[in-house]
């Protein structure tokens, strides 16, 4: 990497934009604190957010109301949710729609003067799921408008390496902006993470490339506990070929009609097995782990899938589902042909990682335990328990982005111009510039070969369903991954601008140590609760309503504490 | 499947003009032309530089020319022959990256400098519902620019032409009423009616945003 070194300063410091990053970094502007937003993208608001196409929850409905909202969340997580952060959730997710046609989104209605909240979604006692035929873009395109208009500060594709910690206090961070070469030293009084889950540890996910966990893992890094780790959300269909529509949703199977049947290799209809009453019906959880076991049994399709049979139903049926859901129809066309799409044929799909419940344990204002740090959205923890709600994803970073944005700018006027501790970002430059030094050696292997190893490590033991031994295995593979890793890696070509490798090398490092940390979390929780089933511990222990709390210690090794939620 | 791929190739700290590079894989027809690039540089050229991110033609991160139309390489089946280019008007960063951030930001800026204001409420704003799609067809839009690498007015230098990409941005504030200011001084010097409604880049959107309609939104705006 070139010795060129670019130092920034700035009062607020968000660390990834999608959603949850892009609404902090208003709310942080709108009270008058300076704000620089750094992304590994290149558009304003991405991530997740971008990707998003179901419903958002809010409890504008007749007869609901943000009470039944709130025990509908714990219910959800099955009690391992913080209470004080799903009341807040439940509390705020009315006003996060003002806030964001004040920001100037129009939100889609169903009549003049209320929203388009058409769906009861599973796990909610009550219609609540705003469906907009926008799906993510026309939120996404509004606050970034609105970026824009408030000129605030945008850095697009930079990876943040490390963040400047001492004392257990936030000094900035130290990362690498490929699109010019640069190592870039950002001094900040308050960082906010908002780099989003882990999805790229998985083979088969439904999340974008840039999902690759780094915000959990800066803040684990730098001593902040983290939590829930063992949570994972899998999505029951989705495509499993050709690569490049591998993970994309598909969705569930009541987008195939009231007949419809999934079928395992033998053409047997598995469900009845799984459960005779509802089938196909389950909720998605109970749908994603079916057809997971079904493949890991050896009784998946030559292409590691189920079959979806649609072919029983009606036709008119098919008519209306495919006005709503047009893309999904044409993508299954483009891969299975017209008559998939059509219903007179079966098609293939396989379940899909979708959402981490896990990530950075915050308190009320979002803070983390390390001191000016704080995270909002899919990397933080607490919210959604041991399992979230259908629609509750966008309602978490809508309400979270604004409450822990204000809470930053709060802070960061409280904090008194400090100068940064010396030397302080020596050694995050020294690993850059390190990154740079090792490249080219061709005899090692290049990153995206280690990072496909681990992610069928994960498929393996951190997949819809567990089990010890498993778990021990996957284990062992990682620390062997880790040490291949450490013996060096092939970064090409041997130059810093727009250098993929050196990226990818550094989501690796994060990608590393959070798979041994799930590993470790599931290995740990002796029962089956939410979205972790482990086969060898099939049933729910009230014992177990536990936080596992997770920490870096001084020695490098994990702490380990349990912790009673809300606590 | 046998594919060869002509990937222009540029780096703009030393080449002078771009150069056409040949790659010869073995890949799956069904494949898109992202999931083609993404093998080039893990096997056969580490140094390739191209932009992606949702992999779901969500974002728009992937706009460039293939076989000289502009669209999204993860929309894009592969096949025998194709050639890649960076999308055409916008700065090289590298090979098949181009700066498109500066562009969108330059364009909000030029509408913002304009004294505009939201009105802002503390409940739902009623919205007549046959108008509510002109507020939410133009943000639909992915950002993706292919429409401004399409639009044949903008090959002739001369005619001062903004583009379809300024002009639906601007529809986005414009045509909603709860933005007030001074819109019709922008609508003017933006010269919406330079546009021949020729259809170009409502026929390449991804998003199959019927750009020109909004165009004659404005128009219309300018003379009230």
């Amino acid at each position: 990497m070139q010795d060129c070194i670019e130092k920034v300063d700035t009062d607020v410091l968000v660390i990834g934009s999608g959603g949850a990053g892009a609404l902090a970094a208003l709310r942080v502007s709108d009270n008058g604190v300076k704000v620089l937003v750094v992304t590994k993208e290149n558009i304003r608001v991405g991530g997740a957010t971008v990707m998003a196409a179901g419903g958002i929850s809010i409890p504008y409905g007749e007869g609901d109301s943000p009470e039944i909202f709130y025990n509908d969340i714990l219910r959800g997580g099955e009690h391992l949710n913080d209470p004080r952060l799903a009341r807040i959730l439940a509390e705020g997710a009315r006003h996060s729609f003002i806030d964001l046609e004040n920001y100037g989104v129009v939100l889609d209605r169903a009549a003049p003067e209320s929203y388009r909240i058409l769906i009861h979604s599973e796990g909610h006692t009550i219609r609540r799921a705003y469906m907009d035929r926008r799906e993510g873009l026309g939120v996404c395109q509004a606050i970034g408008r609105a970026m824009i208009q408030r000129r605030i500060e945008f850095l697009p594709e930079t990876i943040i390496t490390r963040l400047l910690v001492a004392e257990n206090t936030v000094f900035g961070a130290v990362g690498y902006c490929f699109s010019t070469g640069k190592i870039l030293v950002i001094t900040a009084k308050t960082v906010i993470l908002s780099t989003g889950g882990i999805g790229q540890l998985y083979d088969m996910t439904t999340n974008g490339k840039s999902l690759t966990g780094d915000g959990i893992y800066l803040g684990y890094e730098a001593g902040a506990d983290l939590m829930e780790m063992e949570m994972v959300q899998f999505l029951p269909l989705t495509f499993p070929y050709p690569a490049g529509f591998r993970g994309i949703i598909i969705g569930m199977s009541s987008l195939f009609g009231p007949g419809v049947r999934l079928l395992n290799r033998m053409g047997e209809r598995f469900m009845e097995r799984y459960d005779p009453e509802r089938k196909e019906f389950v909720t998605r959880d109970l749908a994603a782990r079916a057809n997971y076991m079904e493949i890991m049994s050896g009784r998946g399709t030559v292409n590691n899938a189920i079959w979806v049979d649609p072919t029983r139903n009606e036709k008119e049926i098919m008519e209306q589902l495919k006005a709503s859901l047009p893309h999904v129809f044409r993508m299954i066309e483009k891969v299975f042909g017209p008559e998939a799409a059509n219903w007179e044929k079966p098609f293939e799909a396989a379940p899909a990682q979708h959402f981490f419940m896990g990530g950075l344990r915050i308190d009320t204002c979002g803070e983390t335990s390390v001191k000016n740090l704080f995270a909002v959205g899919e990397c933080s923890a607490g919210v959604h328990g041991a399992n979230r709600l259908s629609g509750n994803a966008l309602t978490e970073i809508y309400v979270f982005g604004s409450h822990v944005g204000l809470k930053a700018a709060e802070r960061t006027k409280d904090v008194k111009s400090r100068t940064t501790p010396d030397g302080l970002s020596d050694e995050a430059i020294a690993d850059l510039q390190e990154h740079g030094r090792c490249s080219s050696q061709c005899s090692l292997p290049r990153p995206h070969e280690i990072i496909a190893k681990l992610k069928q490590v994960m498929e393996k033991c951190m997949g819809p369903v567990r089990d010890g031994k498993a778990l021990e295995r996957g284990a062992g593979q990682i620390r062997e991954l880790r040490d291949v890793y450490n013996e060096g890696v092939c970064l090409l070509p041997p130059d810093s601008l727009y250098n993929l490798d050196i990226v990818r090398s550094f989501e690796l490092r994060s990608m590393l140590i959070l798979a041994d940390l799930m590993i470790k979390a599931a290995s740990i929780r002796k029962e089956s609760r939410g979205s972790h089933f482990r086969s060898d511990f099939p049933d729910k222990d009230r014992e177990w309503q536990k936080n596992i709390i997770l920490r870096r210690g001084h020695d490098g090794e994990v702490k380990i504490q349990l912790g009673v939620p809300g606590q | 499947m046998k594919g060869r791929f002509i990937i222009y190739k540029f780096d703009p700290r030393k080449d002078v003009k771009p150069l056409p590079v040949e790659y010869t894989l073995t890949i799956d027809p069904k494949e898109t032309v992202l999931m083609a690039l993404i093998q080039i540089r893990e096997t056969l050229d580490p140094d390739l530089a191209f932009r992606y991110a949702c992999g779901a033609r969500k974002c728009g991160e992937c706009g460039m020319l293939i076989n000289k139309k502009a669209v999204l390489a993860c929309d894009e089946q592969v096949r025998p022959d194709q050639t890649v280019k960076p999308l055409p008007f916008f700065p090289v960063i590298k090979d098949l990256v181009v700066d498109t951030e500066s562009f969108i930001k330059k364009t909000f800026r030029t509408i913002f400098d304009e004294t505009l204001e939201l009105k802002t409420t503390d409940g739902i704003v009623p919205i007549d519902l046959n108008i509510l799609k002109t507020y939410l067809e133009p943000t639909r839009c992915m950002g993706c620019l292919l429409c401004q690498a399409t639009c044949p007015l903008l090959r002739k230098a001369e005619t001062g032409f903004v583009g379809p990409y300024p002009l639906l941005a601007l529809s986005q504030i414009a045509l909603d009423p709860r933005w007030e200011g001074a819109f019709e001084p922008l609508i003017k010097r933006m010269d919406i009616r330079a546009c021949t409604e020729c259809g170009m880049c409502a026929k390449i959107c991804p998003q199959g945003i019927d750009l020109p309609a909004f165009f004659r939104l404005l128009d219309k705006r300018r003379d009230t």
